[in-house]
């Protein structure tokens, strides 16, 4: 996401002198504390910091010898790099590090940067780019970026199916920050891949246990406790089971599944009325939510266990009620996403820096099946089209905003003929930003469209979901009536 | 009979859910080609504009300003002040040559380390005052504007001048200074 300040442009600066100056105050680039000790460094800085990365990456004196391959690769540079990953150019990225290292750059934010564009390459899929960069970042560095180049590490082999050498990886963490625990999490579940299931049980054990940390890892420990219990679930350990789906507290984000998986350790071990009281807390939730729609078909089936046929299809059929208005519900969603309503709403909800994602708004939710969305607004390639989009709308504002503003300009230069040629080449730049704009229009319209076939195809997979929900109640429902009629019909002389 | 066949659909969608076993922690890649496809072009015409923004920035430059008759001043503010700057006008020779209304993420910046171009052209060769009014937002909600004036000599080459807005002994009230930069 970048904003551009279009008043900056038409203002420019004396280049080709390198000014420097002691005593400047260190800057905060990325939590790291840099000195810049040129002023034009810290005029990028003064965009980057307000997210102008176009206008910081526009900055004459610091850009210009940029293109310069056999200059050093300064802190400046590092700056420049930041501002162009944000701005979603990392290729550039790729040759300012052809360069040698400056003796005076500050290691931390050479490693952060570098690790910044290893992520950028493992997330569209460059794994051994991504090996190259972390390789040259070395595990010489320190404290958190150490942990964090490790997790990526594990992960980027992992991603290459050399699984082993991810546990190793992994393995190596020692540190206690939130990259450890991450690290140590997705070393477990690679363990379990391997099929070194007393390992990868004991690495969970000890994630299971972690307390007083962030709420990040707190989620993570809950998620381990699930992990564990799902695997002697399966195993048909109940007992031990519904051990670690009690650990897990109501606030949560594994809770409901936790209730869902409690309710079937009971059950399996034919304690149905103990069943009872996991689902039928979890049937109370959000009927959009899938565990409960999943409590919605076992509670009549514990019901109809215990015999208790008549509750159980009263039941049978709250669900077949509420199946039929959700499957309704998504697809008055998908029409109002066709015809354009819903599709604007999500397009206007606005980006959550704290967790990376959208921010959640009444209206937005209180529109129909629009809560069937919100799993797909975590999604990353949802992200990452979204972040586009809005990014082509900024473009699309500073473009037009430079048009006013040569327009000013050139009615300026009309009244100085020493200006002509300027003036001239204004007319060319105009013609230019007409061009852009239309490339603009176009791409925003593809990623509008994408948008919305994501949200569509988010939206038939629920569908598909509540249709075999759908059945299952119905049969259940229709077995009831078996039943009854047999025995009605056994009652006849 | 049937219930029993309910039962087993029913394991077996709870069975499903658990198969999917617990993801890696991490964040998934982009896998969509049709995403990448997009990625690609939006990055193409974000290098086109960018490149065009240079181009404006340079033609502009070139056109407009020349060394020796160029002075640029910059604003940056002491990370140590406690008030917020709401605005800043800027007189040369008593004639005002720049205004600039401040918001709270410009002021961050400044605070962050960041400078900010507050003006930049063409000064005739010669001895000039700079007079920079302000008007600041101190931390107990008052505002307070002042002025300070300094004198500079524009010579051959370009001159850079940083207004340094600090916090001053009571770190409320501010400070103005003028830094003259020169080439190293």
């Amino acid at each position: 996401m970048f904003a551009i300040s279009r008043s900056y442009l038409f203002v420019a600066l004396l280049c080709g002198v390198l000014l420097t100056s002691s005593g400047v105050q260190a800057a905060n680039v990325r939590g790291l504390d840099i000195h810049f000790t040129d002023i034009y460094s810290r005029e990028v800085l003064y965009h980057y910091l307000q997210n102008d990365y176009i206008t910081a990456l526009s900055v004459p004196a610091a850009v210009q010898d940029g293109t310069t391959s056999d200059r050093l690769l300064t802190n400046t540079d590092l700056l420049l790099a930041q501002a162009y990953l944000a701005y979603g150019l990392h290729n550039n990225v790729d040759e300012l590090f052809r360069r040698t290292i400056d003796n005076n750059i500050s290691p931390r934010l050479l490693a952060r940067t570098q690790l910044d564009l290893a992520w950028v390459y493992y997330h569209r899929g460059n794994y051994r780019r991504a090996e190259e960069i972390l390789t040259q970042v070395g595990d010489s560095v320190a404290g958190d970026l150490k942990e964090e180049r490790q997790v990526l590490l594990g992960d980027v082999l992992q991603a290459q199916g050399r699984v082993e050498r991810a546990v190793q990886a992994w393995g190596m963490l020692t540190g206690e920050s939130d990259w450890t625990y991450y690290g140590r999490y997705n070393r477990a579940i690679a363990l379990q891949t391997l099929k070194r299931v007393d390992e990868a049980r004991s690495a969970l054990e000890q994630l299971a246990l972690v307390s007083g940390a962030s709420d990040e890892i707190t989620a993570l420990r809950d998620k381990a406790n699930l992990a564990l219990g799902n695997t002697y679930l399966e195993e048909k350990s109940f007992d031990r089971a519904q051990t670690y789906f009690e650990r897990i507290p109501a606030g949560s984000p594994y809770y409901r599944e936790a209730l869902l998986n409690l309710g079937w350790c009971k059950s399996l071990s034919r304690q149905q009325q103990a069943a009872l009281v996991p689902w039928q807390k979890l049937q109370a939730g959000d009927v959009t939510d899938p565990q409960v729609q999943q409590a919605l078909i076992a509670v009549p089936y514990a019901l109809a266990k215990l015999g208790n046929d008549a509750e159980s299809l009263e039941r049978n059929q709250d669900a077949i009620s509420v199946f039929s208005a959700q499957l309704e519900a998504i697809d008055a969603a998908i029409i109002s996403l066709n015809e354009g309503p819903l599709l604007d709403q999500l397009l206007s909800l606005k980006p959550d820096p704290k967790s990376g994602g959208v921010k959640l708004t009444t209206s937005f939710l209180a529109a129909r099946g629009a809560s069937y969305l919100v799993d797909l607004l975590a999604r990353n390639e949802f992200q990452a089209a979204y972040s586009s989009y809005r990014d082509l709308r900024v473009l699309r504002r500073s473009l037009t905003g430079w048009n006013t503003d040569i327009k000013s300009y050139s009615r300026v230069l009309q009244t100085r003929s020493k200006f002509a040629a300027l003036s001239k080449q204004l007319d060319v730049s105009r013609d230019r930003i007409s061009q852009l704009l239309v490339e603009v229009d176009s791409l925003t319209d593809i990623h509008k469209n994408y948008i919305r076939d994501l949200a569509i195809t988010s939206l038939n997979q629920d569908k598909e979901r509540l249709k075999q929900y759908l059945g299952y109640v119905r049969l259940a429902a229709a077995q009831i009536y078996d039943v009854r009629f047999v025995k009605q019909e056994g009652r006849r002389p | 009979m049937r219930r029993d066949l309910v039962f087993l659909l029913l394991c077996m969608l709870a069975m499903s859910a658990r198969a999917q076993g617990p993801a890696p922690d991490g964040i998934e890649q982009f896998s969509s080609e049709r995403f990448q496809v997009l990625e690609g072009q939006v990055q193409s015409l974000k290098r086109d504009i960018l490149g065009f923004s240079r181009d404006l920035h340079s033609l502009m430059k070139e056109a407009l300003f020349q060394s020796e008759t160029q002075v640029a001043v910059y604003v940056s503010a002491d990370q140590s002040a406690e008030f917020q700057v709401s605005s800043i006008q800027l007189a040369l020779d008593g004639r005002t040559i720049a205004t600039r209304v401040y918001t709270v993420s410009e002021n961050e910046a400044l605070r962050q380390g960041g400078v900010q171009r507050l003006f930049v052209g063409r000064v005739e060769p010669g001895n000039h005052k700079l007079t920079v009014s302000f008007l600041v937002s101190e931390s107990d909600g008052r505002s307070r504007r002042g002025d300070t004036s300094f004198n500079f000599k524009k010579d051959e080459t370009a001159n850079i001048l940083e207004i340094e807005i600090t916090g001053g002994p009571s770190k409320n009230e501010p400070d103005l200074n003028l830094k003259e930069w020169r080439s190293s």
